[in-house]
């Protein structure tokens, strides 16, 4: 996705690819990219300041765990995060189908 | 775990610019190194990989000033709670001040008008001048490390 139509949206993707159960950063990074074609493919660090904020906000929640060697923060859904990411997906597809209903329109 | 070039000069810059707790800032730089080196390892073995997973991962001093700003978002007491503290403070200070003077000093002598009176100002000015302050400022008041 074009980094100006992702601004937007980041923290619902992190949301949607956190939902499948814990991941650490680097699996989301590439569960985003992909998931979708390559689509969306921004900065990696980029989801850090954005996972931060979510903690803050309650939407997920992190702990810290070990294994391959290796010591690395797990994310998941809190509640509240379900439910929010539940309340933007209709947003979302409630969108895309008014977009849809305005392009039909045009000839092809 | 060696340290490889592109990486470790990516964390320097990164561990320059974050401001905050040191665990925040420890947990935070461990976490991002961790994703550099999963990244490192998923990656193709040529000699220009470790670049384009630094350069993937963006500007370091961008992202420190992201993560600081969310970290600071934290430790931002609400302006209107420090003052209401402050002024209460200020009115308890000033009420205990001139129980204090109307009641006149002890009958041992030991505490002198001139005295409590200066203390008084002191106590009741401190929190006033805080006050002050953060209205004067504007925004919130962090706490800064």
């Amino acid at each position: 996705m074009r980094g100006q139509h992702l601004k937007g949206h980041l923290d619902m993707l992190l949301l949607a690819a956190i939902a499948g159960g814990a991941e650490h950063g680097y699996a989301i990074a590439e569960t985003l990219r992909g998931a979708s074609a390559g689509t969306v493919d921004l900065q990696d660090g980029t989801i850090y300041p954005a996972l931060q904020r979510l903690a803050r906000r309650g939407l997920v929640k992190s702990r810290w765990s070990e294994g391959e060697g290796r010591r690395r923060r797990l994310y998941t859904l809190t509640q509240a995060g379900r439910a929010a990411l539940d309340a933007q997906r209709e947003d979302w597809l409630h969108f895309e189908r008014a977009v849809r209903r305005v392009f039909s329109l045009i000839a092809p | 775990m060696t340290e490889t070039t592109a990486v470790s000069r990516f964390l320097a810059e990164l561990e320059r610019g974050l401001r905050g707790g040191r665990r925040w800032r420890e947990e935070t730089l461990a976490e991002i190194r961790c994703h550099l080196y999963d990244a490192l390892e998923e990656a193709s073995q040529d000699s220009d990989a470790e670049r384009r997973i630094v350069q993937q991962f963006g500007d370091p001093a961008a992202l420190a000033r992201s993560l600081n700003g969310v970290e600071k978002g934290l430790r931002r007491i609400p302006r209107v709670v420090l003052c209401f503290a402050c002024s209460a403070l200020s009115a308890i200070a000033a009420t205990a001040i001139v129980t204090r003077m109307a009641d006149g000093p002890g009958n041992d002598g030991s505490s002198s008008p001139g005295a409590t009176q200066l203390v008084g100002t002191l106590v009741v000015a401190t929190p006033g001048a805080a006050t002050v302050r953060i209205l004067r400022d504007g925004g919130t008041y962090s706490l800064s490390k």
